[in-house]
């Protein structure tokens, strides 16, 4: 398991947690996200105080969201709680006083960058996706699709190099490769 | 198109920019005339999409 993969498993085991009510996961949720969202907010006009309420907030956001059913884990918790906690903490900015440019600017640039993560992870996905249909689809499989798709070898390259006896049996065999790959790859 | 297989191999040209004007023509009416191959052709290049970013990735 990459150190990626086990973040996400840790970041997982504590959404189980919250979703079971243990109060060990929220505590552990706290000790490690907190500072990061109190060192944002009173970086931007706010108090201690300010940053447990908004931490407080989001907490609450991201257990609705797990009860509800609809949370998918799609980046790191940090990234989520921190994210949310900066625009509860803009808006709270934007209901005592209208928000400055500046502040405009970060909140649209907030919510870029949850789209960017967004995107970022569904693309990562895709890669997981292909690569564990590709391993499943074994050799010579494997090497014949990528020869044809990606390294745009023709087929009668392919008939030499897997010594078929004609570029028939090697098409007949990159169609029969391609719909395995079909399979697999769409029916997750 | 014959059959599913002949298809295939069409779309692949068709994808990978190897079919003279006529044919590309012929490729596009039929698929306009048959939802079915439509449905099938998106799917193929989706996956023929997949596999190049995934190569692209693969290699940063």
């Amino acid at each position: 398991m990459s150190r990626n993969q086990t973040l996400l498993q840790e970041d997982q085991d504590l959404i189980d947690g919250i979703t079971n009510g243990s109060t060990e996961s929220l505590r552990i949720v706290y000790k490690e996200h907190f500072p990061l969202v109190a060192q944002y907010i009173i970086k931007n006009s706010g108090s201690e105080e300010d940053a447990k309420d908004v931490f407080q907030e989001a907490i609450i956001v991201l257990y609705d969201k797990i009860n509800k059913g609809d949370f998918i884990l799609s980046s790191r918790l940090q990234t989520y709680i921190y994210s949310v906690s900066r625009f509860i903490w803009l808006k709270k900015l934007n209901s005592n006083n209208p928000l400055t440019v500046a502040m405009h600017q970060e909140l649209e640039e907030t919510l870029a960058v949850e789209d960017d993560l967004q995107e970022s992870n569904t693309k990562e996905m895709q890669f997981h996706l292909m690569e564990e249909s590709l391993n499943l689809l074994g050799e010579p499989c494997q090497t014949i699709i990528k020869d044809f798709y990606i390294h745009d070898l023709s087929m009668q390259e392919i008939c030499e190099k897997f010594g078929y006896t004609n570029a028939n049996n090697a098409k007949t065999q990159k169609y029969k490769c391609l719909q395995r790959l079909k399979k697999l790859y769409f029916s997750y | 198109m014959k059959n599913n297989f002949d298809f295939i191999e069409r779309a692949d040209l068709y994808i990978k920019d190897e079919l003279n004007a006529e044919d590309k023509l012929i490729f596009e009416k039929y698929c306009d005339e048959n939802p079915h191959a439509a449905e099938e052709y998106k799917q193929h290049r989706l996956l023929f999409q997949k596999l190049r970013e995934y190569q692209l990735r693969k290699n940063l």
